[in-house]
């Protein structure tokens, strides 16, 4: 009874990170981001310009651009948190096919950060139970570390096989969303998803403890 | 740490990880290939988005058009302060129409007089922006027109206004347009009017680098930013946008379309250049003149 109820929860939880996974993609390709960010102020001197009038006055035409901001990594995040979490929830299969589909949707390389972060999750998976009892902050330094060394070996193979690639600047800004926003994808995860580190005595189907 | 956990699974993880490898290589291998043959995986990658994105159009659709009405409402506050704005921009247009008119009643005089040929109308085919690139780093869109409707690499794509990107990348319902923000985006472009030669280059922010023109000198903010046709691949004559001076000191060019609110594009069915491929043939006349004296040597006309 014990076994199939736990079986149900992990069904349950996968389909729940499809869905999940599906969604940020579909959010990201929204299109309501088709300007490039920007950090505000202003890019551009003003112009002074004589009106169309005979008699008319030089007119100064400011430019100010709004503060765009950039969107954190938000399926990085949740791959990571469930994997380092719940890792039964987040098979690697269906990371690797979710991260698969972002690569092409995405415009990205294909297959390159989906094979870096397919070796990230192995190593999160392979420490979930070390991790179980951590304090949270060395959590997420832990997860950080992964996220920041998967994104600089990333940087440096697309520049070592010469692929244009984003701006350093934009990138470390983009990173640094990334790992703060860590503690929001975990908390709602845990909040609206039960996505929680095993409690101790937890039992698997087979009766193992997990 | 937790070993005597894990041996019960030691018969299971072996291949698991075997498995695991085995992905992350097939990974890689997906990636070198993509280096090596790029537009084999590139028209793959269309055919995915082909595939994917216009079943995600159902939701995309009304979420994208409450965000555009919200960031309406949010634009409703600021009313009145635009109606005086719109008000005093409507007196400046008023003069500036008036110039216009009687600049085109000018042209079209001096057009008859030097009997211009121009060039043969450009028809356009109007598409929906399905999706955006999804990422900060790559500016382009997706239009719900493809192969389909004829769309073909290369052509331009215009909001109401001015240029918006190029197409690159076709699938049979889909088609992606290259804003000319991206960083891939090179487009020839003359500074009118001093007639300077450039090249319009993306450089991921709002307002595009001009790169290489001839005489910076003679350019000044304010002129207006017009393709030039250079190549052969784009039309000439298409709206860019103005000339001004980046605080970093570099030329840049403000763009006319408003790429903020991209909902239509049109595409201009861009006729390709004809080109003259070969040097002429000699110039002779194809039947030997009748002379009033028989030459010595028969003129063989058809030969050059």
């Amino acid at each position: 009874m014990a076994d199939n109820t736990l079986n149900r929860r992990r069904w349950v939880g996968r389909v729940t990170f499809v869905l999940l996974g599906l969604f940020i993609i579909y959010l990201h390709l929204l299109p309501l981001e088709t300007v490039p960010p920007s950090l505000g102020g202003s890019s551009l001197e003003p112009v002074a310009q004589r009106g169309a009038a005979p008699n008319a006055a030089l007119e100064v035409e400011e430019f100010f651009d709004p503060v765009r901001w950039i969107a954190p990594n938000f399926l990085i995040l949740l791959v990571v948190t469930w994997v380092a979490r719940r890792p039964s929830f987040a098979p690697v299969w269906v990371i690797a096919i979710l991260f698969l589909l972002a690569d092409f949707l995405f415009q990205r390389p294909p297959g390159l950060w989906t094979a870096l972060v397919l070796i990230l999750t192995e190593v999160l998976r392979g420490r979930a139970k070390s991790m179980r009892t951590l304090p949270f902050w060395l959590e997420w330094a832990t997860v950080s570390g992964g996220i920041v060394a998967i994104s600089v070996i990333y940087w440096f193979t697309l520049s070592m096989v010469l692929v244009p690639h984003a701006s350093l600047g934009l990138a470390f800004l983009e990173l640094g969303f990334t790992l703060l926003a860590y503690p929001l994808v975990v908390f709602t995860s845990y909040a609206l998803f039960g996505v929680s580190r095993p409690a101790p005595g937890e039992v698997d189907e087979l009766g193992h403890r997990i | 740490m937790a070993r005597d956990r894990q041996q019960t699974e030691d018969f299971v993880s072996p291949v698991r990880r075997l498995l695991v490898g085995v992905l992350v290589l097939f990974m890689l291998a997906t990636f070198l290939i993509w280096r090596i043959d790029n537009p084999r995986v590139e028209r793959f990658r269309m055919m995915v988005i082909d595939a994917v994105v216009p079943n995600f159009d159902w939701a995309m659709a009304p979420v994208t058009g409450i965000a555009n009405l919200l960031a309406d409402f949010q634009s409703y506050q600021r009313l009145a302060q635009q109606n005086s704005d719109l008000r005093r921009e409507l007196q400046d247009m008023k003069s500036w129409r008036e110039a216009a008119i009687q600049l085109d009643q000018e042209n079209a005089r001096l057009r008859d007089l030097i009997n211009v040929q121009l060039d043969p109308q450009l028809t356009r085919i109007t598409g929906v922006v399905l999706a955006d690139s999804g990422s900060p780093f790559r500016q382009s869109v997706l239009l719900n027109v493809g192969a389909r409707d004829g769309i073909l690499d290369g052509w331009p794509a215009m909001d109401g206004i001015g240029l918006v990107g190029r197409i690159s990348g076709v699938g049979d319902e889909t088609s992606r347009v290259i804003l000319v923000t991206d960083t891939s985006s090179q487009i020839p472009v003359t500074i009118q009017p001093s007639g300077q030669r450039a090249i319009l280059s993306g450089d991921n922010t709002i307002n595009p680098l001009l790169q290489f023109i001839e005489d910076p000198d003679q350019v000044k903010p304010g002129d207006r930013v017009v393709t030039s046709g250079d190549g052969g691949v784009f039309p000439a004559d298409l709206l860019v946008g103005q000339l001004a001076r980046g605080t970093d000191g570099r030329q840049r060019a403000r763009l006319s379309a408003d790429l903020e609110r991209l909902e239509f594009l049109r595409v201009l069915r861009s006729q390709p250049a004809v080109r003259i491929e070969e040097a002429g043939a000699l110039l002779a006349p194809l039947v030997a003149p009748i002379l009033p004296i028989e030459p010595d040597v028969v003129i063989g006309g058809e030969d050059g």
